[in-house]
C-alpha cells in the first residue's frame, strides 16, 4: 500500500489554504473593500436619479438581508431550510398586526417580529432537526406552505387575500431634514440594516460559533467527537436566521406599507437558492453580488414573473454546472490563475 | 468494580436504530493500552461509540472511575476526561493544522486552550512545523499523529481509538502504534480498535477479541499473541505471534 495525502486531490483548488486565510485575509478581508463597497453605497443615491432604479437597488439590499441570513442555515450549517420565507412574513404580519391593533412603535414593532419569526424557527426546527437532511427540507416546505395557507385564510388575524394595508410608510426625519426624498430615506434605512446584518454575520462566522458551524457542515460525527453539539449548533443557526428575516420582515411591511400572504411565497425561496448557489453557498461578497444582479437585473429589464421562473431555473442550472462554487468561488480560481501567470512571467 | 480499573462496561447492549450489535459486553479497562479485535462485524467500533455515546446503548452501564458516562454528552465526556479518535480521516481537511487543533480544544475555555495548543506543539514537534499546512494536505500518518494530538489537547485520561491503521502504509502504522504506546506511558489509558492484530498486540498491555457483539478472549497483549484460541478464531491454526494475521 502506499501512502499518499488522503485528501489533498479532493480539495476544490479555492480551498487550499487554511480557513483562516480563506476568511480573514486576501484583498476582500482587507478593510478597504467593505469601505469602498459602502461608500458607493452611501452616493449612490445622489447619482441614481430615478425613483425606480433607486427602488430596484433597495430591493436588492432586502434579498443581500435574506440571503444572509439564510445562508447561516443552507451554507453555514448545511441545512436545506425552505422556510425562510416564511420567518420573512411572519416577522412583517407580526409588525403589521400589532401596528395595526395597538399602534405600537417601530421599535417595538420589530422586537416582537423578531420574537414571532424566533418562535415559529423553533416551532418548527425542533420537530425538523430530527429528520434527515431531504426530509428535513421536506418537512420546512411543509411547514411554510402551512404558515402561508394560514397567511390566506386566518382572515380575522391577516385579512386574507385582502392583505393587512394601510401602514404607516417607512420613513426618516433626520434624512428628511438632509433632503432626501423618501425613496432615498428607505434606500439609505435597508442600507443600514444590510452593512449592520453583514458584519454581525462576518463576525459570527468567523468566531467560536462559526467555527463551529464548519465543523458540523464539514464532518457531523467529527464536529460531535470534539464536543460539538450539532443538533444545538444547527438550530442556532435556523433560530439567528430565521430573526433576522423576521427583523427585515417588520421594515419591509412599512417600506410597501401594506402585507399580503404572498410575502410569505415560495417564490422568495427560489429566488434565495439562485442567489446562494450561484453567489457561493458559505460565501459572503459572492451572495452579496449575486443578491444585487438576481434582483436588480430582472426588474431593470422588466421580466415578467412566469419568464423570471424560467431564467432563474436556467441560471441555476448554468451556474451549478459552469460555476459550482459560485461567483466567490469562481473570483477566487480567476484571482489564483492570474497571479500564477504574473509569477510565471517574473520567472 | 476493580481497584485498578479506569473504565468497567458491564452488560453492554448496543447498535444502531432497533438493532443491536453488541450484546451483553463485560470490560474492565485498566491503566495502559487495551486493543479489541476481531473480526469484521464483531462490535469492535461499536462498543467504543457505544461508550463516547454515539451508538445506541439499550442496557447496561458504562463507568469511568464511578461516573455514569452514559448518562453524559459528548461535551460532558471530554470534560470527564474521554477522548475519541473515530475511523477514518477525522480531522477537519480544510483547516490547518492549528485549526484543527483548536477545535480539539473546543469545548476549552480560551486561554486554556491556547495553552493546550501551545503545548501539543512543545509534544508533537512535527506539526509546530506544519500548522498552517492543510490537514488535508498532510500525509496518512501525519494526519493520524495530528488526529491523536486533537484527542489529546483536552488532557484526557481515556483515550478511545478506532482503527487507527485505516489507510497507512506498515512503516507509518508502526509509527503510529509507538506513538499510541508513548502516550499511554504518558498517562492516558487507551482502549484501541485494530486490525492488525498481532502489530496492535505487541504493544498492547491488555487484549480483548470481541466475536459476533461478544466477548470471545481476553488476557494481557504477549497472552494473546500466543494463544491457540485466538488463532482458531481467526485462521484454525497458528499463534498470532507466528502469523501476521489481519497485517496488510
Amino acid at each position: 500500500m502506499t501512502e499518499r495525502p488522503a485528501h489533498a486531490d479532493s480539495l476544490p483548488p479555492n480551498e487550499r489554504r487554511p480557513l483562516a486565510a480563506r476568511v480573514g485575509a486576501g484583498v476582500w478581508g482587507r478593510p478597504i473593500v467593505p469601505v469602498v463597497v459602502i461608500g458607493v453605497a452611501v452616493v449612490l443615491p445622489l447619482v441614481v436619479k430615478s425613483g425606480f432604479t433607486l427602488g430596484i437597488f433597495t430591493d436588492s439590499l432586502v434579498y443581500v438581508v435574506l440571503a444572509l441570513s439564510y445562508d447561516l442555515s443552507v451554507g453555514r450549517v448545511g441545512a436545506l431550510s425552505l422556510a425562510h420565507p416564511a420567518f420573512f412574513g411572519t416577522g412583517a404580519y407580526a409588525a403589521a398586526i400589532v401596528f395595526e391593533r395597538y399602534a405600537l412603535p417601530l421599535a417595538l414593532q420589530v422586537l416582537i417580529a423578531v420574537g414571532a419569526a424566533v418562535v415559529l424557527a423553533f416551532l418548527i426546527g425542533i420537530p425538523a432537526f430530527r429528520l434527515a437532511h431531504l426530509t428535513f427540507g421536506m418537512a420546512t416546505l411543509g411547514f411554510a406552505l402551512i404558515a402561508e395557507l394560514i397567511a390566506q385564510n386566518e382572515i380575522g388575524l391577516t385579512n386574507g387575500p385582502l392583505c393587512i394595508a394601510g401602514l404607516s410608510s417607512l420613513s426618516s426625519r433626520p434624512l428628511g431634514s438632509l433632503g432626501i426624498d423618501q425613496n432615498g430615506q428607505q434606500y439609505y434605512i435597508f442600507l443600514v440594516i444590510a452593512v449592520a446584518v453583514a458584519a454581525f454575520v462576518w463576525v459570527l462566522v468567523r468566531s467560536r460559533i462559526g467555527r463551529a458551524y464548519i465543523a458540523i457542515r464539514e464532518d457531523e460525527p467529527m464536529a460531535m467527537s470534539v464536543g460539538i453539539n450539532p443538533k444545538r449548533y444547527r438550530m442556532s443557526a435556523f433560530v439567528i436566521g430565521a430573526a433576522l428575516a423576521g427583523l427585515l420582515g417588520a421594515f419591509y411591511a412599512h417600506y410597501l406599507s401594506v402585507v399580503c400572504p404572498t410575502n410569505l411565497d415560495i417564490s422568495y425561496t427560489v429566488n434565495l437558492l439562485v442567489i446562494l448557489f450561484l453567489g457561493g453557498t458559505g460565501g459572503f461578497w459572492g451572495i452579496i453580488a449575486a443578491a444585487f444582479v438576481f434582483t436588480a437585473i430582472p426588474e431593470e429589464l422588466q421580466v415578467a414573473p412566469n419568464i423570471r421562473l424560467i431564467a432563474y431555473g436556467a441560471a441555476l442550472l448554468l451556474g451549478v454546472t459552469l460555476l459550482p462554487q459560485g461567483f466567490e468561488g469562481a473570483a477566487k480560481n480567476v484571482r489564483r490563475r492570474l497571479t500564477r501567470r504574473a509569477r510565471a512571467r517574473r520567472a | 468494580m476493580e481497584p485498578d480499573a479506569v473504565l468497567t462496561v458491564s452488560d453492554l447492549h448496543a447498535g444502531y436504530g432497533d438493532l443491536d450489535i453488541l450484546h451483553g459486553i463485560d470490560l474492565t479497562v485498566r491503566h495502559g493500552v487495551t486493543t479489541v479485535i476481531g473480526p469484521n462485524g464483531a462490535g469492535k467500533s461499536t462498543l467504543l461509540k457505544a461508550i463516547f455515546g454515539m451508538a445506541n446503548t439499550t442496557k447496561g452501564t458504562v463507568y469511568l472511575s464511578g461516573t455514569d458516562l452514559l448518562r453524559l454528552s459528548n461535551r460532558r465526556l471530554l470534560a470527564a476526561g474521554v477522548s475519541f479518535v473515530p475511523q477514518g480521516r477525522c480531522n477537519f481537511p480544510r483547516m490547518s493544522v492549528q485549526e484543527n487543533l483548536e477545535m480539539g480544544a473546543f469545548t476549552l475555555p480560551q486561554r486554556q486552550a491556547r495553552e493546550a495548543v501551545s503545548s501539543i506543539y512543545d509534544r508533537f514537534e512535527l506539526l509546530s512545523a506544519k500548522r498552517e499546512q492543510l490537514a488535508g494536505e498532510l500525509s496518512g500518518g501525519q494526519q493520524q499523529v495530528l488526529e491523536m494530538a486533537m484527542s489529546l489537547v483536552t488532557s484526557p485520561r481515556l483515550l478511545l481509538i478506532d482503527e487507527p491503521s485505516l489507510g497507512l502504509a506498515p512503516m507509518t502504522l508502526k509509527m503510529v502504534l509507538d506513538e499510541v504506546k508513548s502516550i499511554s506511558e504518558q498517562g492516558v489509558t487507551v482502549l484501541m480498535v485494530e486490525q492488525n492484530a498481532r502489530q496492535a498486540l505487541e504493544r498492547s498491555d491488555w487484549g480483548v477479541v470481541l466475536e459476533l457483539g461478544r466477548k470471545a478472549l481476553e488476557g494481557t497483549g504477549p497472552d494473546l499473541l500466543n494463544d491457540a484460541r485466538l488463532a482458531d478464531l481467526y485462521l484454525g491454526g497458528a499463534a498470532l505471534s507466528e502469523t501476521a494475521v489481519g497485517d496488510e
